[in-house]
């Protein structure tokens, strides 16, 4: 709230300087840390109001908690209404208000006779300390009037309303509005507007219309002052992106007796600064002058309880009394009963008051205990699972990445899990990238490219964060790791050790999190990854491996080709802790079989390993894969796969003799299968 | 026969004696030691030995090589490197490091381990929740009204009707707190999201952590306290904490806590985030009884922690993720 110290003092007695000021409000609960200097040696402060207290976005209302605050005199302005001379309102203007809801109250009255003009100096001074221009004498007072008390008023020309009739209603869809700051708007049925017999003249509580504004031929002037409901005024406020300063008030309340109070101080104020003659009475279409008081009451033990400290009961009804809720302290029963004023519309229930308490009485007065009560809580497994994963992966060389949660459809789109949909925000701020991610790997392949154009080499990414789509009309969000590597080129040779190298640290993680759950890859399709596996943990599937496909790499702009992993991350935490048991350490030696086998190049690998695995061999310990090779003297078109063979008898020393026909069992039946033939 | 051990014995030490580099030292190995050196030569000597003195002469010969082998090897650790050969390459021991290949921590999740770290072992289970929430988790049962402005589109990224990104974790206590029976002592962290226009110190993402507790009679004076504690270990000793009253619809009374620390330039007052007591509506939403149980929750960015403690001085850095900017960390 842009506030000007000499305004505020206006109503303070005795005055605050600057500094003073500046550190009460804060101290309050309302920083204001900037102040720059306004005309005739005033200062204008910025002080952070909360959405809490619309009862001090007005200079009245902040010179009344600063009084509150320091025990000095509040002397609020005179709003006695000059004598009418121009007879009953009713006979000069209507008033239909056909939305009680959304207007609770709408009040009228009239001026006649006015001569616009000039405002006075002083006049002219306020509103410029606040940063205003001044327009005229009608237009200025009912500004100053809002910043004075705020209550938003507005000010019609009379002449100009059909029939001199005010209607609230709801716009008609499509109507036309032409607003005082120049802006045209069209309107749905959804806003309420203020309208005379024919056309809108204002949009209810956020600005008049150019069609009705008090100018310089104005004579008779229409006084509005009216509450309307906070979430119609910033529904409308927001459709149309109209903000003002009455919006701005009408969002966050306003104080029910204000709207009277404001009126009859502004009608003082136009027959006072523009001359003219005041019509009897006020025309009111809704609810009678502001409700009744509430009435809450606060236990002192209570107060004490929640605060952790006794502000004695004396000091408790001294400080509500300050302001102003009129404390009434039960010393038998320990309570004490307070009326609310009009204007605090956040003082609703025992806790308020008792913050209202320890806010004048200083959180300093809380104290510090020596010790904090504690109770042994077990390390969260989650937790640990994931620094466990975090570890694996920076051994590795990988660095951790924090993303945007938010793509481009563009990127997106690819990497949607087949038959699902594009969870998307609809706000102007993300046009270019609504799409919430459907998956890591967009983030983390354009995260790449940010480190290609700074010219970062050898980059290894990974992430685990949340990704969302849509299926069947359900958001699904959830956890993912996404691993990147870079490759040197794109054969084979340099592809097939780096899709290894990642492979391996998938299983080192599984091994790491949950000892010996089974992970399995098998060769699948998956239009964003060329030469893909489907990563299955347990025969669960969980994600996906492979050679980021070319199309993709060239839609992310990189020069080098990347392999990637992406997988749920919940399954693998869920490994964790895992039950380890040891296996007693091999006292006899092993017997350690090499075994080259020429095959054809479309024989992969998991198929010998799947032969190994279904031919039972004695005394087998583990078999393993070696290498590849191709070249002289393997004709083209084969390769040379060569696995070990581990064998040992946990009981004696094994002999070659033992292990000899389990050697030839097994590349019979390669071949028999593969067609595998062993090398020389 | 057993003089000729003792002359090779004592010719044998003086000239080891007189050995001064590695070039010399090899050349007394291969003298005495070779496999055509002077006690391969000695043991050549043994069939001229009579008889009844081989096994003497076996022995003496056999207690020389130790010897000599002994010396030798303790000569050679003396003359250290200089032992290898000049001529051959030489190892340059100030040759730098190889660096082992390490990734690194993203700097805000190293920021959420600490604080959360802390935090457990005050007692604190660690919680977390989903990213896109439903309104009566992220408004409702944190006391925001239908009415109320924080609930406005121009400030949160709305899915549909009911959906959104959430604002703030305090999502997350609501969720526990459903699904657990008080006494509650939790931490909870993660993404929310508010709409803004990304420069140097605005993006629509940030991290929170949060904590709450609640039990019987938990009060104002508790949460200071653990504050208290909390900043003495995360920040140091010698760390000051203050209160100012705010707003949050979750909490009541609410305040800003504050801590005087030492980054650099001398001990400073910074606002580190918001806190208070839970409100009672918070209480009633989630079924507990607000008259019997009280309780405490603070909550803060790490964004903005991470960025004054390192002094990032643009907060793109942290999500751009440039691999000069992660490896500082």
């Amino acid at each position: 709230m842009k506030t000007s110290l000499a305004w505020l003092n206006s109503y303070l007695g005795p005055s605050v300087e600057l500094q003073a000021a500046a550190d009460i409000f804060t101290a309050l609960g309302f920083p204001t840390e900037k102040w720059d200097p306004a005309p005739g040696g005033d200062w204008l402060l910025d002080v952070e109001i909360t959405s809490n207290r619309p009862d001090l976005l007005s200079h009245v209302g902040l010179a009344r908690e600063l009084a509150a605050a320091t025990g000095r005199q509040l002397r609020g302005p005179n709003c006695a209404l000059p004598p009418a001379a121009a007879g009953p309102v009713e006979a000069l203007a209507k008033v239909r208000n056909q939305e009680l809801e959304l207007c609770p109250v709408y009040t009228a009255r009239v001026i006649r006779g006015v001569k616009v003009g000039p405002s006075p100096q002083w006049l002219v001074e306020r509103l410029q300390a606040v940063g205003l221009r001044s327009v005229n004498n009608v237009v200025d007072v009912t500004n100053f009037v809002l910043l004075e008390l705020g209550q938003p008023l507005h000010a019609f020309d009379l002449n100009l309303l059909d029939e001199k009739t005010i209607v609230v209603r709801r716009a008609k869809a499509g109507e036309a509005f032409a607003a005082l700051d120049g802006s045209n708007h069209k309107l749905t049925e959804r806003m309420l507007v203020i309208a005379d017999a024919r056309k809108p003249v204002a949009l209810a509580g956020v600005m008049g219309g150019s069609n009705s504004e008090v100018g310089p031929t104005t004579t008779d002037v229409l006084l509005e002052s009216a509450m309307f409901a906070p979430l119609q005024v910033r529904q409308t406020s927001r459709a149309l992106k109209l903000f003002s300063d009455s919006s701005y008030r009408f969002e966050r309340g306003i104080d029910p007796a204000g709207v009277e109070l404001a009126s009859r101080r502004a009608a003082q104020l136009i027959v006072e600064l523009a001359g003219g003659k005041l019509a009897e009475g006020v025309i009111r279409a809704g609810q009678p002058e502001a409700t009744q008081a509430r009435t809450v009451q606060v236990r002192v033990a209570r107060c004490a309880a929640l605060l952790g400290v006794a502000v004695p009961a004396e000091r408790m009804v001294e400080l509500l009394g300050r302001l102003g809720l009129a404390p009434r302290l039960d010393q038998a029963a320990g309570t004490i009963a307070c009326t609310i004023p009009t204007h605090r519309l956040d003082l609703e229930r025992e806790v308020d008051l008792i913050e209202e308490v320890i806010r004048l009485h200083g959180l300093s007065h809380v104290p510090f205990k020596e010790k904090i009560e504690l109770v042994a809580q077990a390390t969260n497994p989650k937790t640990t699972a994931r620094r466990g994963l975090r570890q694996v992966l920076v051994a590795h060389g990988f660095h951790e990445t924090v993303n945007f949660s938010f793509v481009s459809p563009r990127c997106g789109q690819p990497f949607l899990p087949a038959g699902h949909e594009a969870v998307e925000v609809d706000d102007e701020r993300r046009k270019s990238e609504p799409m919430l991610r459907p998956s890591l790997l967009p983030s983390l392949l354009a995260c790449r490219k940010f480190n290609q154009d700074a010219g970062n080499r050898q980059v290894r990414l990974f992430e685990t964060a949340s990704v969302w789509s849509k299926a069947g009309g359900k958001i699904v969000e959830s956890q993912k790791l996404a691993i990147l590597m870079d490759v040197a080129g794109n054969s084979p040779a340099d592809l097939s050790p780096a899709l290894r190298e990642l492979r391996g640290v998938l299983a080192e993680l599984v091994e790491r999190l949950g000892g010996t759950a089974a992970l399995t890859l098998s060769p699948a399709t998956w239009p964003c990854f060329a030469a893909a596996s489907g990563v299955a943990l347990a025969d669960q599937p969980i994600g996906w491996i492979g050679v980021v496909d070319a199309k993709i790499q060239a839609l992310f702009d990189l020069q080098t080709p990347v392999v990637a992993a992406e997988v749920e991350l919940e399954p693998l935490l869920a490994l964790f802790p895992p039950q380890r048991k040891v296996t007693s350490l091999a006292k006899y030696p092993a017997i350690e079989r090499d075994l080259s086998v020429v095959v054809a190049e479309d024989v992969p690998w998991a198929q010998i390993e799947k032969v190994l695995a279904d031919t039972p061999l004695e005394r087998l310990e583990s078999s393993g894969f070696v290498g590849v090779y191709r070249g002289k003297p393997i004709e083209a078109g084969k390769k040379s796969v060569t696995f070990r063979l581990i064998f040992r008898d946990p009981q004696t020393t094994l002999r070659h003799e033992q292990v000899d026909p389990q050697v030839r069992r097994v590349v019979a039946k390669l071949h028999d299968s593969l067609g595998a033939v062993l090398r020389a | 026969m057993l003089e000729k051990i003792a002359q090779l014995q004592a010719q044998a030490q003086a000239d080891l004696a007189a050995v001064a580099d590695g070039p010399q030292l090899e050349q007394f190995r291969i003298k005495y030691l070779g496999t055509k050196g002077a006690l391969k030569d000695l043991m050549g000597l043994l069939k001229q030995v009579p008889a009844d003195q081989k096994p003497q002469f076996g022995q003496r010969a056999n207690a020389l090589r130790q010897q000599l082998e002994a010396a030798f090897a303790q000569r050679q650790q003396e003359l250290g490197t200089k032992a290898k050969s000049s001529t051959g390459p030489l190892l340059d021991v100030t040759e730098p490091g190889l660096p082992p290949k390490m990734g690194r921590n993203h700097v805000i999740t190293q920021t959420i381990d600490d604080l959360i770290d802390v935090f457990g072992r005050m007692g604190f289970d660690i919680a977390t929740g989903p990213e896109v929430e439903d309104e009566f988790h992220n408004f409702q049962a944190l006391n925001i009204p239908l009415s109320h402005p924080a609930r406005d589109p121009l400030d949160n990224f709305y899915i549909d009707d009911k959906h959104l990104l959430r604002s703030q974790t305090s999502t997350i206590q609501i969720r526990v707190m459903e699904k657990t029976p008080p006494p509650v002592r939790i931490v909870a962290m993660g993404r929310v999201y508010r709409p803004d226009e990304h420069d140097a110190t605005h993006y629509s993402m940030f991290h929170q952590v949060e904590g709450l507790y609640v039990d019987r009679g938990v009060s104002m004076a508790d949460l200071k306290s653990t504050l208290l504690q909390f900043v003495h270990v995360y920040f140091g000793p010698d760390t000051e904490v203050r209160l100012r009253p705010s707003f949050f619809p979750f909490t009541e009374p609410s305040a800003e806590m504050e801590v005087r620390i030492d980054l650099g330039n001398g001990p400073r007052w910074m606002e580190l985030g918001g806190c208070g007591m839970v409100d009672p509506n918070v209480f009633k939403a989630v079924g507990y009884d607000p008259e019997i149980w009280t309780g405490w929750a603070f909550g803060l960015g790490i964004e903005r922690l991470a960025m004054r403690k390192y002094g990032i001085t643009d907060i793109r850095w942290l999500f751009e993720n440039d691999v000069r900017f992660l490896r500082q960390f």
